[in-house]
């Protein structure tokens, strides 16, 4: 089979790097495979796909060791430019890929760069622009599109050039789920009509991994698994399980202290319809783990009456929102894209007042306090931990906080010792947040806004592009949070993380609450916020929303 | 590619040819001729020919994203403080962005900054006057930063509340000079009337360039161009 | 009174109502809206209908606003100027976009009304005095010259300022920054990207500054001077994050092929209608005789010693030429293109 692109023996080093991002990276592409890449943050993968690209070494300069060719071109030679024709690029950020200011420019550009003749320019942004829906969009301005449509917008300015190899680095992880649930049926739609090879970087496994025809796993810059998903799937059961999706998960735990016969015998499901099968044919039968003691709960740490929340008066984006958090309760608030999660949050810390109705924090009207001294009582943290960090060190950045929230002497220095022992951060207090890996930047933002000991913690999306790891890190650190009597709210879209985490979960739509209750009820049988464990055993175990909630019960057979 | 040259080259030949036509007519006939025409097709000529030179440099997509970059972080950071009326960091953002990036690049980022924010603030006829004010106080960052090497901090503030007075009393000019009485008195009233928001824009620059000035250019620095790339051989690898 | 010039921006901004950051009384958009983009002075939005001249192809346009503000540079005679204004003014009504005008109009009197009071305290010259006054270091003389000389000079200006005011707000941003790019396509590269990057890095900054607040940090009460020193390490990470979304930026640029030899110019599906092409023929007629004029001293108007007789130019050819070549494509717009279309 003639490779598409060929890596032999890869080291690579960022300048002024000191571990190499790449090390003795060797693949082999060929045509018409999805390849997903797997592996934490820093391990490699977006260099592994730049490197493909040209992009590194040319673009990022640095050591090269190694061969790269892409069709005919050695990367050693050859330069991004001209790679460009045959390779596409993704990228994270749906921001930070348009250069023009309309989407039909937006697309016309590479094609430009290609040095494509007029015409032929116009029918290809046609065809590029009919092929991902968004005709209507063609002359919209960049800036009035949401982010779902920007990526979009980015597939089409890259399938335009009509490449072999199309390379996506993480592209859904700074978008919603409907938006994400499209661009990857637009991707697998590309792969199917065209055969081009796809290789996708993504921490979502559920939502890719049953498209792959191989899986490449990555740490520390060295593919430690390249195979295909099966095999994978049997690799990670053993010490990998946060890899893969929860019905396999669920069809990997051991029956009866005998190792798990689904992976050994290589079909571990990887959707719900797989494993609804899979469950219907082997006869197996599931009971509900003893559910763990219910939780008792403290003060009401925040209250809101009648609330109504918008831009313009008048025009309410919700309505009679009335809600009560109490301590040690980990909340989880969910609902679609715009429906009004982040800006409702922001009136429980003061940054913005309400349209009507009234929010107490610890039984003070939030309207009274500025935003500075609710700071001590509810702390918020955003969607981009890098928003936080203007000192040159961890300690001095939990020291501004302090300073700033009016804490002195002792108490300071208390409060500081307890924050950085509660988050982990004695071995990087020296150092430069923004030279941290991604999980520690999240945990460094945190610091920055709880230090001072906060009754009410809000996280606004903290799992966006998180490794499974990280989430399972984050998911502990919030129980724990919640057991020593702070309340925790987290806004997410991540279903699975928050059925795994959260004691309650409200749901925002349609202008209010349309639910408020435990996490078991709310999510339980719903239509769109239910985890796979739930969407597969709902008939039979109602109620339970992930592997850690079952049992197999005796084989029939 | 061809076609844009032309045009290119036809449009800057009308304007150089009206801008030398004009200082002609205004050499000989200083009463009659109509200052404000002339000194407007200057300012645009010279604006023009500048934008041209720069974009006939070879410059890479890193560098162009680069001062498209500081020029719209000039502009949102007047958004920043815009509650704080004349408190303008772009004087204070362009003339880093040429200390740490030269003078060609560095006139770009004030130009494009001063057309960027008229974009979304409105373009008037102060706008190429503007483009060339804060263009020359990116270039002349690009002199204080020459050789690479990082300003010290009082040659920033000295520089810059310099350049924010040059910035507003050029700006001014254009009034003065179109549609004013051409007297000393108005001259002086004019810039009378200013006063305390050229003094608010000037204290502002000094205090950005005090506080973070240096700090600012070294971030700006890391970010330049450095691909110099090490290929090892196949063989030799540990 | 504050001084034109410098704060043209800020008045601007303040009369068009451009977004600020997001203070903390007003409820901020969170990200998962249809994130709020910072409104152009334009506030075009998607898919809005256009009508007059922003229908036309922005070659024309552009080189029909150009002459429009090249008369309102050129033109002393104070009749001609409130004709000319009245034209301008025309213009934007076929265009349907007088009401977007409004700041502009307001912030235009504000400055004619400047001129028409300074101008007459400070010239010299007139032979009608009015008024007389002796100071320490000035001596002002008002006459009726002046205050002519006051009137029509910020008539001028309100005028040359409406000409942009119509640019800003007819015609397509976008259209022009394409346009530009035919110019020079580098530097037009990088006024497109600064414009396509300066809505989101507005909104980084007002993410910065809700995060800082959220940590504490006190940004909208205090003196003045506190809030400024306050928003300067604001100022630091917006830099360090603009600057990383510049380098994925250029990587994105290289990796669609940037660079390359060769490169070739999309025309854009924009065709030449017969409307455009009258509109460039306008211009172009217009600009050699207001040129032509100019240098043969038909556009001068005297206010000194004694005022001219404002009628007397509207004989000229070069003005009538000028002007029926700018009247021209609005007529027809409002006539005959119209049963055309």
């Amino acid at each position: 089979m003639a490779a598409i692109a060929r890596l032999e023996h890869v080291t690579y080093t960022f300048p002024g790097g000191i571990t190499p991002a790449l090390h003795d990276v060797s693949l082999e592409i060929g045509p018409a495979e999805v390849i997903l890449v797997l592996g934490s943050s820093g391990s490699g993968k977006s260099t592994l796909l730049k490197a493909i690209t040209g992009l590194v070494p040319h673009h990022h300069g640095g050591t090269f060791a190694g061969r790269v060719t892409v069709d005919e071109f050695d990367t050693r030679s050859a330069g991004p430019q001209e790679i460009s024709a045959r390779v596409g690029l993704v990228l994270q950020d749906p921001e930070n890929q348009a250069v023009m200011t309309t989407v039909e420019r937006e697309i016309a550009f590479g094609l430009e760069n290609q040095g494509v003749e007029s015409r032929a320019i116009t029918r290809l942004v046609e065809e590029a622009l009919m092929s991902l829906g968004l005709s209507h969009l063609r002359r919209a301005p960049l800036e009035t599109l949401s982010g779902g449509e920007l990526q979009k917008v980015a597939l089409a300015a890259v399938i335009a050039m009509q490449p072999h190899l199309l390379l996506l680095d993480e592209p859904t992880s700074q978008l919603d789920p409907v938006s994400s649930e499209e661009l990857l049926a637009a991707i697998r739609r590309l792969s199917e009509d065209t055969g081009a090879t796809i290789m996708l970087a993504e921490h979502r496994v559920e939502r890719c991994l049953h498209l792959a025809t191989r899986v490449v796993y990555m740490e520390d810059g060295a593919v430690v698994v390249d195979s295909d998903p099966q095999s994978f799937a049997l690799w990670a059961v053993a010490g990998h399980r946060e890899l893969l999706p929860p019905v396999a998960r669920l069809f990997a735990q051991r029956l009866n202290g005998q190792a798990a016969d689904h992976a050994q015998r290589g079909d571990l499901p990887m959707t719900v319809k797989d494993a609804r099968f899979l469950l219907e044919e082997t006869g197996r039968r599931v009971q509900a783990a003893a559910s763990p003691p219910a939780r008792t709960y403290g003060e009401t740490v925040l209250q809101a009456r009648r609330l109504a929340v918008g831009f313009a008066p008048g025009e309410p984006l919700l309505e009679n929102i009335d809600l009560e958090l109490r301590r040690g309760e980990l909340v989880a608030l969910m609902g679609e894209n715009g429906a009004g999660k982040s800006t409702l949050v922001r009136h429980f810390n003061g940054l913005a007042t309400p349209l009507s109705g009234e929010v107490r924090l610890l039984d003070r009207d939030v309207r009274e306090l500025s935003v500075a001294q609710a700071a001590r009582g509810c702390a918020l943290l955003g969607q981009n931990p890098n928003d936080y960090f203007i000192n040159d060190t961890v300690a001095g950045e939990i020291d501004y906080s302090l300073e700033h929230m009016g804490f002195v002497g002792k108490e300071r220095n208390d409060l500081a010792a307890r924050i950085v022992a509660d988050l982990d951060l004695v071995a990087v207090l020296r150092r430069d947040p923004r030279e941290l890996s991604g999980g520690e930047r999240t945990r460094v933002a945190l610091a920055a806004v709880a230090c001072g000991d906060p009754a009410l913690v809000i996280l606004d999306e903290p799992t966006r592009g998180m490794d499974p790891l990280h989430k399972s890190e984050l998911a502990a650190l919030l129980r724990r949070w919640a057991e020593t009597s702070r309340c925790v709210l987290l806004v997410t879209h991540d279903v699975e993380f928050a059925a795994r985490t959260a004691d309650r979960v409200l749901v925002l739509g349609d202008g209010g609450l349309l639910a408020d209750g435990p996490v078991h009820e709310v999510l339980n049988g719903s239509l769109f916020f239910s985890t796979q464990i739930n969407r597969l055993l709902r008939h039979a175990l109602p109620g339970v929303l992930h592997e850690d909630e079952v049992d197999w019960g005796v084989s029939l057979q | 590619m061809r076609a844009a040259l032309t045009l290119n080259r036809v449009v800057l030949a009308c304007l150089l040819a009206a801008a030398a036509t004009l200082s002609a007519w205004a050499l000989v006939d200083p009463q009659g001729v109509d200052w404000g025409v002339v000194t407007f097709v200057g300012v645009v000529a010279l604006v023009s020919v500048a934008v041209a030179a720069y974009g006939a440099r070879d410059s890479s997509a890193h560098e162009l994203s680069l001062v498209a970059s500081l020029a719209a972080l000039a502009t949102a950071s007047r958004v920043l403080f815009a509650s704080l009326p004349n408190v303008k960091p772009v004087t204070f953002i362009v003339l880093i962005s040429g200390a740490a990036l030269g003078p060609g690049p560095g006139f770009m980022v004030g130009a494009t900054a001063a057309l960027v924010s008229n974009l979304f603030f409105g373009q008037g006829p102060w706008t190429p006057w503007q483009m060339l004010a804060w263009g020359a106080v990116g270039a002349a960052g690009g002199l204080l930063g020459r050789g690479g090497r990082i300003p010290r901090r009082w040659e920033l503030i000295v520089v810059g509340a310099c350049a924010a007075l040059a910035f507003d009393w050029f700006v001014t000019l254009w009034m003065y000079v179109a549609y004013t009485a051409h007297s000393w008195a108005a001259l002086v009233a004019l810039y009378a009337r200013g006063l305390p928001f050229d003094l608010a824009h000037v204290v502002a620059t000094a205090l950005f360039a005090g506080v973070f000035g240096p700090q600012a250019v070294r971030i700006v620095a890391r970010f330049r161009v450095r691909t110099r790339v090490t290929f090892v051989g196949l063989e030799d690898m540990s | 009174m504050s001084r034109p010039t410098t704060l043209f921006g800020e008045h601007a901004a303040a009369a068009a109502g451009a977004t600020g950051l997001p203070k903390p009384n007003r409820a901020g958009a969170g990200a998962d809206q249809a994130p709020a983009r910072a409104p152009r002075a334009t506030a075009r939005r998607r898919g809005s209908r256009t009508y007059g001249l922003a229908r036309t192809h922005p070659l024309a346009s552009v080189a029909y606003v150009a002459a429009l503000a090249l008369a309102a540079l050129v033109l002393a005679d104070p009749l001609e100027v409130v004709l000319l204004l009245g034209l301008i003014l025309g213009v934007l009504t076929a265009a349907r976009r007088l009401r977007a005008t409004r700041p502009y109009v307001r912030l235009a009197l504000y400055v004619a009304v400047f001129l028409a009071v300074l101008n007459p305290l400070f010239s010299q010259g007139g032979l009608d005095v009015l008024w007389q006054a002796h100071l320490p270091l000035l001596h002002i003389r008002l006459t009726l010259q002046g205050l002519v000389f006051g009137a029509v000079t910020g008539l001028r200006l309100a005028t040359v300022m409406l000409a942009f005011a119509l640019y800003t707000v007819v015609l397509d941003p976008d259209d022009q920054l394409a346009l530009m790019s035919r110019f020079s396509f580098r530097s037009g590269l990088v006024v497109s990207l600064a414009t396509r990057l300066f809505p989101v890095l507005q909104r980084d900054a007002g993410r910065i500054a809700d995060a800082q607040r959220s940590r504490g940090v006190e940004l909208d009460r205090g003196p003045r001077r506190a809030r400024a020193v306050a928003r300067v390490p604001l100022l630091a990470a917006l830099f360090t994050q603009s600057l990383e979304r510049a380098m994925d930026v250029g990587s994105a640029m290289t990796a669609r092929g940037y660079g390359r030899r060769g490169r070739t110019r999309w025309q854009g599906t924009r065709r030449w209608r017969a409307g455009d092409r009258i509109l460039l023929v306008a211009a172009g007629v217009a600009g050699l005789a207001l040129v032509g004029g100019s240098l043969a001293g038909a556009f001068h108007y005297a206010y000194f010693p004694l005022l001219d007789d404002p009628r007397a130019a509207l004989a000229s050819p070069w003005w009538l030429a000028a002007f029926a070549a700018l009247v021209a494509p609005l007529v027809l717009e409002l006539t005959w293109l119209r049963s055309r279309a």
